[in-house]
């Protein structure tokens, strides 16, 4: 243990009452609320996704009626891709960059409070528009004109929570950039950064530049409906059309917000259970950088049918193919750090090869997509449904519940329990395969998404992928179980608690002090990740 | 390392958190803002 650790032990003040969690300036425990509030989220999320696959069950119109499925369909995605994703990945940020590079705290702890707390406001904004006149949000997360115009009363308060996420996204990337930028221990160079770090300042940058673009349309959404303005209206010499350009310039950037901070997290896993230094480091971070970079140049491959010049398309098809040669570096270095490594599989090994797996299926499915001719066959059928959902609950959600594992011990001082986890991890793996792998099927045969009925000829399909729903959904009570009985208690956790985990967060007591680093600890290439 | 020199490293340290703050702010700001401009102008 280091001496600034010992010395951290004798300061361990920690606020008390519920003031310590509303006033609270202490990354950890603001780490900690957004991990709570996303796994809040990722159950009201949830439970939307029971509904439809509860309506879906059988063809026919069974328990909701069409614009209530619709607003499931809407807000599900909303509260998801908002709610839980984004904010498990800044939870996760918030708990570990300040402890992984040596800072006492997050650069600006103030701010850092607020961008936590307008979260919550957001979001009952958001949910306060199921009981108003006109309903919930109900065209699609992506909001396009003319039809989310006629969403009634609810549709202010949709574009000012997207307004507020945004702010508390941007804030949380300011915070994240300055603390990487200025509070880095001695020694700790950014070519010692451990790839999770360096995934989430890419991730900032990322925010900085999508989220003002997204905020940017709603507001000409807004004036649209109610200051007689006609960005987006044909009849009045605007272009609906253009708010699929300006959506799409944030949404696809987006999917690499989220999906970045999985990619860290892995890098963190596979080298400690590998009980090997991750394969080409240096490589791993410029990946990650270039496909942030493309990123922006792609948006147009979710609009081919929208219809656009040729040069357009083509423009489009071959950047989108790009991404998967930067993307095919990481998996490359991820396997090849396995390749004749001391291969232990605890539950967050089980999580990490997953995501590499099923992430890869829906890789492979966007590159599937990515062909202009082909994309006109698979557009807006489930075929899309199974691909963004293989990329966001294997690919991103099983790699932040891999984080939640493999980080667990030292936030609590207490093991988990394993035999639970590897059944959260083996029940969640199958029933998620079973739930997305036959969208795949139903969406190749001509099944068209976001609509609560269909022909009698997916039904067997549709049941299966109903079953695969809701077991999937019950399995994640597993995790909830897990994390209450640790933080109650068990077997106690050692300061390194894997045998092959490097890096100053490691080097800290398990549960770590309430403040830690306040003397910053000197970093070698020795206690350095790479 | 003396009380004095500690505050100034920490009035320098404020002052790096700001310049961020100030600089990704009015990117984020200038973005949204020059966005909404460009469309209306």
């Amino acid at each position: 243990m280091s001496e600034a650790v010992i010395h951290d032990d004798h300061h361990d003040h920690k606020p008390s009452g519920i003031g310590r969690w509303l006033f609270s300036t202490n990354h950890k425990d603001i780490g900690t609320m957004y991990l709570v509030f996303a796994l809040i989220m990722f159950f009201v999320g949830g439970a939307m996704s029971m509904v439809i696959r509860a309506e879906l069950f059988q063809p026919g119109i069974q328990y909701v009626d069409p614009q209530f499925y619709n607003s499931m369909v809407t807000v599900h995605a909303l509260v998801m891709i908002f709610g839980a994703l984004m904010p498990a990945g800044v939870g996760l940020a918030n708990w570990m960059v300040p402890l992984m590079i040596g800072a006492p705290d997050m650069a600006l702890p103030r701010m850092n409070n607020m961008s936590f707390w307008i979260l919550p406001f957001a979001f009952t904004l958001l949910l306060s528009t199921f009981f108003m006149q006109g309903g919930a949000p109900a065209g699609g997360w992506t909001m396009y004109p003319p039809l989310v115009l006629q969403l009634g009363d609810g549709f202010p308060y949709l574009v000012f929570a997207v307004h507020f996420l945004g702010i508390s996204s941007i804030m949380g990337a300011i915070n994240i950039i300055a603390t990487v930028f200025n509070m880095r221990a001695p020694g700790m160079t950014f070519m010692r950064l451990p790839l999770f770090v360096w995934a989430w300042i890419i991730t900032a940058f990322l925010l900085i530049a999508a989220m003002p673009v997204l905020a940017g349309g709603v507001t000409m959404l807004l004036t649209d409906k109610y200051f007689g303005t006609a960005f987006f209206d044909a009849a009045g010499g605007g272009d609906p059309v253009m708010f699929q350009h300006i959506f799409w310039f944030f949404g696809h950037p987006e999917v690499y917000i989220l999906v970045l901070p999985s990619f860290g997290v892995i890098s963190q896993i596979i080298p400690t259970f590998s009980r090997k230094p991750l394969f080409g480091y240096t490589s791993m971070v410029y990946a990650t950088a270039s496909i942030a970079f493309l990123s922006f140049f792609v948006w147009a491959h979710h609009m081919f049918t929208v219809g656009m010049p040729l040069t357009g398309e083509l423009f489009f098809m071959y950047a989108t193919m790009s991404i998967a040669v930067p993307t095919g570096v990481k998996i490359f270095n991820w396997m090849a750090t396995m390749w004749r490594g001391s291969m232990t599989f605890e539950t967050p090994m089980l999580f990490a090869i997953g995501v590499l797996f099923m992430f890869s299926i829906g890789g492979f499915s966007g590159l599937m997509m990515g062909i202009t001719p082909v994309d006109f066959q698979y557009h807006d059928t489930y075929f899309i449904v199974a691909h963004f959902h293989y990329v966001i609950v294997p690919g991103i959600i099983f790699g932040i519940i891999g984080g939640i594992y493999f980080w667990l011990p030292k936030w609590t001082g207490n093991m988990y329990d394993e035999k639970l986890g590897k059944l959260h991890f083996w029940i969640s793996t199958i029933s998620v395969n079973v739930l997305f792998f036959p969208m795949h099927f139903i969406g190749l045969a001509g099944m068209p998404r976001r609509i609560p009925d269909y022909s009698v000829q997916f039904a067997d399909w549709n049941s299966i992928i109903s079953i695969g729903g809701f077991v999937f959904g019950a399995s994640q009570l597993i995790l909830v179980w897990v994390v209450i009985k640790c933080v109650r208690g068990g077997e106690k956790a050692t300061d390194q608690v894997w045998e092959g985990a490097h890096g100053l967060e490691w080097t800290l007591p398990s549960p770590p002090p309430f403040h830690t680093f306040t003397t910053p600890p000197k970093v070698t290439d020795a206690t350095a990740h790479s | 390392m003396d009380k004095k020199e500690q505050t100034s490293q920490k009035k320098e340290l404020d002052r790096k958190n700001m310049l961020v703050v100030i600089i990704l702010g009015s990117i984020a700001i200038g973005l949204y803002a020059g966005f909404i401009y460009f469309y209306s102008s």
